[in-house]
């Protein structure tokens, strides 16, 4: 068996002779149950407020995340003729974004200089 | 969890009766109130002395209606009611070193007690004083821990969870209050 030491001594003495704590009164219980009535407790308002706020966000959230899809999102060629046009449109898009003039003025040069040669051969 | 009431709220478990308190139910407020009373009494006589003990005592249970909605862990009520408990301890000792200090307070502290000669009852009542005495020669901070731990028989652990501290400064402050007290008494002739 452990022998006591100066701590379990002292601690012993405490509990033996601590104070006796004062009786409590007769009216405190009623007293505090009266003082209570007075603070009814109220609807937690933060609460109804962070879910409503919840329910808003989830609702944005979700608006949005539809809103994307349906706009968005990449558009799948469907015929080789609509990946032609998409290649044609984007090259000169390109094109034009480069040179500063349209790609047209191109064409109509390439077709000048052929009836020119046309000609010349004519000759 | 569900839980079943019973017709008799004395039945109703400490869990039981805290989260039924949670939802405001006033009533079995009061059985609360009956069960935790002693402890709290005791805890602040120990910590702030006898005046002012039923107020201190109200203000505790008022925080603890207005503010348990907010406790999370209904299990926690303990450590948390001891943790109000403190909170009220320390601003009543700020009120009060507001105030100036009453003469006869330091008087009676300084008093040599007389040992000898007295019948059983008087030394006990004599070991009682002495040990109020002492308590109250300890700082708060100090006075807490022994008075959670060495009267309350509270684990070092939940003293440290209730003052909000850690371990080793629980342990730390233990260790000197315990020194100094028994210091205190070996000074006013009792033998240890």
């Amino acid at each position: 068996m452990r022998q006591p030491t100066d701590d379990d001594t002292l601690v012993t003495f405490l509990k033996t002779y601590q104070p006796s704590v004062p009786p409590e009164s007769m009216t405190l219980e009623n007293r505090l149950m009266a003082e209570i009535s007075r603070h009814p407790r109220r609807k937690n308002k933060r609460l109804a407020l962070f879910a409503l706020g919840s329910i808003i966000l989830a609702g944005l959230t979700i608006g949005g995340t539809i809103w994307q899809r349906n706009t968005l999102s990449p558009q799948v060629a469907i015929s080789v003729e609509d990946l032609e046009n998409f290649l044609v449109e984007g090259w000169e898009e390109t094109l034009e974004a480069s040179s500063g003039h349209s790609v047209n003025d191109d064409w109509f040069l390439l077709e000048d200089s052929t009836t020119e040669s046309l000609d010349t051969q004519n000759y | 969890m569900t839980i079943v009431l019973t017709d008799n709220p004395a039945k109703l478990s400490n869990l039981e009766l805290v989260m039924q308190c949670q939802k405001g139910n006033s009533t079995l407020f009061r059985q609360l109130y009956q069960r935790y009373q002693d402890r709290v009494r005791a805890t602040l006589f120990q910590l702030c002395g006898g005046n002012h003990l039923e107020d201190l005592v109200q203000e505790v249970f008022l925080r603890v209606w207005k503010s348990l909605p907010k406790l999370r862990e209904a299990s926690y009520f303990s450590t948390w009611l001891y943790r109000i408990t403190w909170n009220v301890a320390t601003d009543e000792r700020r009120k009060y070193a507001r105030q100036p200090k009453m003469v006869e307070d330091e008087s009676q502290l300084h008093q040599a007690p007389s040992v000898t000669t007295q019948t059983p009852d008087l030394m006990r009542l004599h070991y009682q004083e002495l040990i109020q005495q002492g308590l109250q020669k300890l700082n708060l901070e100090h006075r807490a821990v022994m008075v959670l731990h060495d009267l309350e028989d509270i684990p070092q652990k939940e003293v440290a969870d209730i003052l909000q501290l850690p371990l080793g400064t629980v342990k730390s402050r233990l260790f000197y209050a315990r020194k100094q007290l028994k210091q205190y008494l070996q000074d006013q002739g009792v033998v240890l």
